[in-house]
C-alpha cells in the first residue's frame, strides 16, 4: 500500500515535470511571488518591515489567495479526469494496487509540486539576511506552514473534482467553484447578526484562521487539525468516487 | 483457471453480457471471438476486475475478482484493448513504473524489465517515448507489460488488432510459445487467426456465449459441416457423374459443382462432422485415373459464422443447449 502509492506518487509529481501547463504555472508562480515580495518590501506603508512583509507574502494580502485558490484545481485537474478520458485509468486499476493507495500516491504527487512551488520563497528570505535584514525565521516557518496546509486543503478537494469527471476543464472549475465556496461563505461571518453565529462561522473561516492564526507566528493544534482532517475528507470521498466504479 | 457462472452485466440501456458461462483450464489458451459490440471487452473487464458484473459469479486463479480483486489482479497479465498508455514516458521508463506498481522485488525488476522487453520484441525502442510509438509497437509494450510480473494467467483483449501482417504472426508466435506456460484467453474478431493458435473457442454474441469447443466442432455446429474443396485439372467428365462418384465416398454428404457447367472442374464437399474424406477422394481419383489438382478443407470463415449466427440466433441458442446441431444449411 505504502510502496505502490510511492510510486504513484513519484510518477505524478514526474509527470508534472513533463507538463506544460505545470511549467506554465510555476513559471508565474514563482515570477508573481517575487514580484509582489519586492512590492511588499518596498510599499512605503511597509518600509521594509520584514515583520509585516513575512505575513504579506503568505496570505494577508490578496494576490496570495488569488494563487491559493486558483493554483491547485489547475494542478490537480488533470490526475484522475486526464486518466480517464485516455483510458489509462484501466490499466492503473486493473494493477494490483488498491483505490486509496492511488488517491493518496496522487495527492502525494501533487502536494510535494505545490510545496516545490512554495519552498523557493524560503530564499528570498535568506536573500534578505545575506543583505543584512534579520527576517524572524520562526515566522516563516508558520507562514509557510499554514501556506502548505490551505494548499493540502484545497487540493484535496480538486483531487475529488477531478475524480468525479473524465473532463479536466470541468474538473479544475469544479475545484475552483469548491474552493471559492467554502473560502467565501464564512467572510458572510461579517454580516451574521447575531454575535454567536457570528464567531461560529469565523471560527470555520480559511481566511481567519490563516490570518489570525499562522500569519501570527502562533502555530494552532486545532487549526492543524482541522486543515488535516478536512483534507483527510475529501481524500475520504475521492476513494468513494474512484470506487464507485465499481459497483455500478 | 478462470470460471465464470451466469454472468450477466447490465449498462444503463443495454444488456452487455447475458448470463454467460464458460471455464478455462490451467495451461489452456482459449480464443474469444464475437462481433463488434458482442461483449468481449466487458466480459474481459469483469474478470481483470475494472467492472463489477451486475450478477453472476467469475473466479480467476482460484479468487472471486470480486471479494478478492486484488489477489486476482496480482496474478494476471493484461492487455486493455486500446493499450492506453502513458504517453510522456520512455518505453523502458513505463515498463520500470509498471514493474514497481506491481510490486515485483526491487532486485528483480531489472531483469523482469529487460525480459519482458525482449519477449515483446520492443528493446528497439526502449529510449522512445510511449507517445511516440506506432500502433503495433504500443501493442507491444502493452504485451510487455502483461508479461512484466510472469503471471500465471494473461487476459488479451485484441493482441492483434491494428497490426500489419508481420506483427500479426510476431503476437501469434508470442502467445503460441506461452502455450503449456500461461493460461490466456484473447479475444479476436478472426476466427482464423484464432484457430490457429489455440484449441478451443468461445463464441459470444449479443452477450451470450453461443458456442464453446474446437473450431471443427463450432464450425460443426454453427456453420452446419465441415467443407472440403476439390479441384481437377482438367475437367474429368460430365459434371453429374463425377458429383455421384464423390458422394459415394464414405464421410461425404453432399459434393456441389462449383461452376453451373455441364462439366464443372471444381467442388465442394460436404463432409459429416468429424470425418475427413480427403484421403478417400484421392484413392477415387487415383483409381479413377482422374488429375487432381487440389484437394483442401475450406477455411472457415468467421464472417460466414457471425452472419449465421445473426440469422438463425434462436435455432442456433437452441443447438447450443442441445446436442448436435440440427441438420439444414450446409450444402450448397
Ligand atoms: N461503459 C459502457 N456504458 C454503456 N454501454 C456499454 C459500455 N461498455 C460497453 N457497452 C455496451 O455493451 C455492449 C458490449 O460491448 P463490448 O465493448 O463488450 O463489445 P466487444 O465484444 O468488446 O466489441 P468490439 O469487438 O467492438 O470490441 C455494446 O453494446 C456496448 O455498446
Ligand atoms: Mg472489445
Amino acid at each position: 500500500m505504502i510502496a505502490t502509492a510511492w510510486t504513484v506518487a513519484r510518477r505524478e509529481l514526474a509527470a508534472f515535470f513533463y507538463s506544460p501547463i505545470a511549467y506554465g504555472i510555476a513559471t508565474i508562480v514563482l515570477l508573481l511571488n517575487g514580484v509582489f515580495f519586492y512590492i511588499y518590501l518596498s510599499h512605503p506603508a511597509v518600509d521594509g518591515d520584514l515583520k509585516q512583509t513575512i505575513p504579506f507574502f503568505y496570505g494577508g494580502f490578496l494576490f496570495y489567495w488569488f494563487l491559493a485558490l486558483l493554483v491547485p484545481p489547475i494542478l490537480t485537474m488533470r490526475l484522475f479526469a486526464e486518466e480517464k478520458r485516455s483510458g489509462t485509468i484501466e490499466m492503473l486499476m486493473t494493477a494490483p494496487v488498491t483505490d486509496a493507495a492511488v488517491v493518496l500516491g496522487k495527492y502525494a504527487g501533487v502536494l510535494a509540486y505545490y510545496a516545490a512551488l512554495w519552498l523557493p520563497s524560503l530564499l528570498y528570505f535568506l536573500l534578505v539576511r545575506a543583505l543584512g535584514g534579520e527576517p524572524d525565521f520562526g515566522l516563516v516557518a508558520s507562514c509557510l506552514l499554514g501556506t502548505l496546509l490551505v494548499g493540502a486543503l484545497f487540493l484535496s478537494i480538486g483531487l475529488f473534482a477531478s475524480a468525479c469527471t473524465s473532463n479536466q476543464v470541468l474538473a479544475a472549475a469544479a475545484g475552483l467553484v469548491l474552493n471559492l465556496l467554502l473560502f467565501f461563505l464564512p467572510l458572510l461571518a461579517t454580516l451574521a447578526i447575531r454575535p454567536a453565529t457570528k464567531e461560529l462561522l469565523e471560527r470555520f473561516s480559511i481566511y481567519e484562521i490563516v490570518f489570525s492564526g499562522f500569519l501570527t507566528g502562533l502555530v494552532d493544534t486545532a487549526h492543524v487539525v482541522y486543515f488535516v482532517s478536512l483534507a483527510g475528507f475529501f481524500l475520504f470521498l475521492t476513494v468513494r468516487v474512484v470506487e464507485a466504479r465499481k459497483w455500478k | 483457471m478462470i470460471e465464470v457462472e451466469h454472468l450477466t452485466k447490465d449498462f444503463a440501456r443495454t444488456r452487455a453480457v447475458d448470463d454467460a458461462t464458460f471455464r478455462v483450464e490451467p495451461g489452456e489458451i482459449v480464443g474469444f471471438l464475437g462481433p463488434n459490440g458482442a461483449g468481449k471487452t466487458t466480459t474481459i473487464r469483469i474478470l481483470t476486475g475494472f467492472l463489477p458484473a451486475s450478477s453472476g459469479a467469475a473466479a480467476v486463479a482460484g479468487h472471486d475478482v470480486f471479494r478478492r480483486s486484488l489477489d486476482v489482479r496480482r496474478r494476471v497479465g493484461y492487455l486493455p484493448e486500446n493499450v492506453p498508455l502513458y504517453a510522456d514516458l520512455r518505453v523502458e521508463e513505463y515498463l520500470g513504473f509498471r514493474s514497481r506498481l506491481k510490486q515485483i522485488p526491487p532486485r528483480e525488476r531489472r531483469r523482469r524489465v529487460e525480459a519482458a522487453m525482449e519477449r515483446a520484441a520492443v528493446l528497439d525502442v526502449r529510449r522512445k517515448l510511449v507517445g511516440a510509438l506506432s500502433r503495433g509497437y504500443r501493442q507491444r509494450v502493452g504485451l510487455a507489460d502483461a508479461l512484466l510480473a510472469d503471471p500465471p494467467v494473461l487476459i488479451l483483449d485484441e493482441p492483434t488488432s491494428g497490426l500489419d501482417p508481420l506483427q500479426r504472426i510476431e503476437v501469434k508466435n508470442l502467445i503460441q510459445g506461452l502455450k503449456g506456460e500461461k493460461t490466456i484467453l484473447f479475444s479476436s474478431h478472426i476466427l482464423p487467426e484464432v484457430e490457429s493458435v489455440c484449441r478451443r473457442v468461445l463464441i459470444i454474441h449479443r452477450g451470450r456465449i453461443l458456442a464453446d469447443g474446437t473450431p471443427d466442432e463450432l464450425v460443426a455446429k454453427l456453420g452446419g459441416r465441415v467443407r472440403y474443396r476439390v479441384e481437377f485439372e482438367p475437367a474429368p467428365g460430365p459434371a453429374d457423374a463425377i458429383r455421384a462418384a464423390l458422394e459415394s465416398v464414405p464421410g461425404v454428404l453432399a459434393a456441389a459443382p462449383e461452376t453451373p457447367e455441364p462439366t464443372s472442374a471444381s467442388f465442394v464437399l460436404t463432409a459429416r462432422e468429424g470425418a475427413d474424406p480427403r484421403i478417400a477422394v484421392f484413392r477415387l481419383a487415383a483409381a479413377k485415373g482422374w488429375s487432381l489438382r487440389e484437394l483442401a478443407r475450406e477455411a472457415s470463415s468467421l464472417e460466414e459464422l457471425f452472419a449465421r449466427i445473426a440469422l438463425e440466433m434462436a435455432p442456433a441458442a437452441a443447438a447450443d443447449g442441445g446436442g448436435p446441431a440440427a441438420p439444414g444449411g450446409g450444402a450448397p
